[in-house]
């Protein structure tokens, strides 16, 4: 079964046509890198793929496990196991962490008629997640996102994939912002939760990230459309060449 | 809007009049003075004029657990500058002019040097209550309102030099309010109220905060939940009157479809008061539709050398904030509590707060 597809999808906002006949196929176990320049519609793509309002798809579709879900609302295709990692995680403030990550668990366990998870064995959980992304405990009791520095927010990120555990992750350029150290613990946490039967799209601007998440595509997204696709050594090329040969 | 008479007889108490030579012409004129109507602007006053004749009874109050009878003033002991100025507030006038006046004296003696607690319920209207904190005393004022029934109660407070104080108090029960607090801060004293309400048909809350000696400092956080086609006014008053003194006030509003919300905060700084340092914020959020929300913040300064910030919001939930909620599986409706919750969290502080806290989502629910 294909975890993702997406046929031939364009979308606008506020009447500006931003992807143009967009398709992608992301099966179980892979990780597919989405590159392109400035304005090329990465991000429209991600928050699409989560069901951002203001995006209006014109015409094509997406599916998920053979289903499609253009109908669904966001917390629907959360339900249904997309997270986007955002690429400006906004604050909340008086609301913790910790009960962010619990009231999250809830609603998904909740929804999927799981039970909701052991108070104790969550708290155990998230700390022990926190400790591996390198977050000190105390993040976990403070607003969420509140004070973060751009890092911490990025991590909190990683942190919230690999609680919540989505069959599909969608990140918008996580590494933007990240420092070499903290590029290496956001890259680990992805790698941690890569296994057959999740995927990962990865939209980055930059190859370095690719470095320590390693694709199996890479695709090149212009002017609302995938130009070109290839493996891990198209990345490498782009790196050298910039994006102007392709588009 | 028509002018406002008291009906019939006042009788001023003697002990007042010692201190003020006021006559019913006096307080006609105080309830239709041009700042009178600028603070009774979107609520009515005669509703609360006819709320002060309902009967009131004596302060129901503990001090670290043991039951007390506040002293009623013999009238003549009163000697305070706290009642003032009848323009202020005539309201409050007229309730001491109605009511008896009972007195606490607070003094931390040396085998009790720890904090002193306070409790004072409302289980009906309550008669005025004045409580003076010695200097050097540290005391914790716990405030509850339980009664459903209509309701007026007035509170007057002085703090003495070095003295502390953190009040904190609940009012979530229906039925019509009308509270007045008025507290004096004298030198290097700290004030902090926190202050945790929701709205009714009427309900409306005077504070006013003075302070008096160099060195007072106010504080004031304030969370409030207006259910539908409920009422809360707030009108705040905060007078630095020495130098080197300073206050903090947040206040945080939720107003529901069809509720009425006025806040008005006046920060007030005297000449002779340099060194002043005062801050005023109130936000509010409307959910659902024909919210009613006035707000007015104030700064009324007359010396040099001062720090002063004030500033007012009126606006929805962060569309931002609900989406990213939403995207980590959250329903809207779980999104918009949880982010509700969390505006009035900010504001939700001390001892009773878990309390506001379950009334708040209770409301919210």
């Amino acid at each position: 079964m294909t975890l993702l597809e997406v046929k031939d999808l364009s979308v606008s906002v506020a009447d500006n046509a931003i992807l143009k006949g967009l398709n992608l196929v992301v099966n179980p176990g892979e990780v597919h890198a989405i590159m392109g320049p400035n304005g090329s519609g990465k991000s429209t793509l991600a928050n699409v793929l989560a069901g951002k309002p203001d995006y209006q798809v014109t015409s094509g579709s997406i599916w998920l496990n053979d289903s499609n879900i253009e109908d669904l609302e966001p917390h629907e295709r959360a339900h249904a196991g997309i997270f986007l990692a955002f690429q400006y995680p906004v604050e909340v403030p008086g609301v913790s962490n910790m009960e962010f990550l619990k009231a999250s668990l809830d609603c998904l366990a909740k929804a999927r008629d799981e039970p909701q998870p052991n108070a104790g064995a969550f708290l155990k959980r998230v700390r022990k997640i926190a400790q591996t992304l390198d977050l000190n405990p105390e993040f976990l009791k403070r607003g969420v996102n509140e004070g973060f520095s751009g890092g911490e927010k990025k991590r909190n990120e990683i942190l919230q994939l690999l609680l919540l555990e989505p069959q599909l992750a969608v990140l918008d350029e996580t590494d933007s912002g990240l420092d070499i150290d903290a590029l290496q613990v956001v890259a680990q946490g992805v790698n941690s939760y890569r296994n057959e039967n999740n995927g990962v799209v990865l939209i980055t601007h930059y190859q370095r990230l690719l470095e320590y998440i390693v694709p199996d595509y890479v695709h090149v997204l212009a002017d609302g459309k995938i130009v070109q696709s290839g493996d891990k050594g198209l990345a490498q090329e782009l790196e050298k060449k910039g994006y102007a040969w392709l588009t | 809007m028509a002018d406002l008479a008291l009906q019939g007889h006042l009788e001023i108490p003697a002990w007042l009049a010692q201190q003020h030579e006021v006559k019913l012409l006096d307080f006609n004129q105080a309830l239709n003075s041009k700042s009178h109507k600028e603070r009774w602007k979107y609520t009515k006053a005669q509703p609360v004029l006819d709320l002060l004749k309902l009967e009131a009874r004596a302060p129901h109050v503990t001090i670290n657990g043991r039951a007390v009878t506040p002293a009623t003033t013999g009238h003549g002991s009163i000697q305070s500058p706290l009642i003032a100025n009848l323009a202020d507030s005539p309201e409050a006038y007229l309730a001491l002019c109605n009511q008896h006046l009972h007195s606490l004296d607070i003094a931390c003696s040396d085998a009790d040097s720890a904090l002193i607690k306070i409790e004072l319920e409302h289980t009906h209207s309550t008669q005025p209550l004045m409580i003076k904190i010695a200097e050097n005393t540290t005391v914790e004022l716990i405030e509850r309102t339980s009664t459903e029934n209509d309701l007026h109660q007035t509170l007057w407070i002085a703090l003495g030099a070095g003295s502390r104080l953190v009040h904190s108090r609940n009012d979530f029960a229906n039925g019509n309010r009308w509270r007045y607090l008025k507290v004096d801060i004298g030198q290097d004293a700290h004030y902090n109220l926190q202050n945790h309400s929701t709205g009714t048909s009427l309900h409306r809350q005077d504070i006013h905060l003075r302070c008096t000696g160099p060195g007072a400092h106010a504080q004031i956080s304030s969370a409030g939940y207006i259910p539908k086609a409920k009422h809360l006014d707030q009108q705040v008053v905060v007078e630095h009157i020495a130098p080197n003194t300073s206050s903090q006030q947040i206040f945080h509003n939720i107003a529901q479809d069809k509720a009425k919300v006025t806040f008005n905060g006046r920060i007030h700084i005297h000449p002779h008061a340099p060194g002043t340092v005062a801050h005023l914020t109130n936000k509010n959020l409307g959910v659902g539709d024909s919210a009613t929300i006035n707000t007015k913040p104030e700064l009324e300064i007359y010396t040099d050398d001062v720090i002063c910030s004030h500033g007012a919001t009126v606006g929805q939930l962060d569309e931002q904030q609900l989406f990213y909620c939403i995207s980590r599986g959250l329903s809207p409706l779980a999104a918009r509590q949880l982010l509700s919750q969390a505006f009035l969290q900010q504001c939700t502080l001390g001892v009773l707060a878990e309390e506001a806290t379950n009334n708040f989502k209770k409301l919210n629910g």
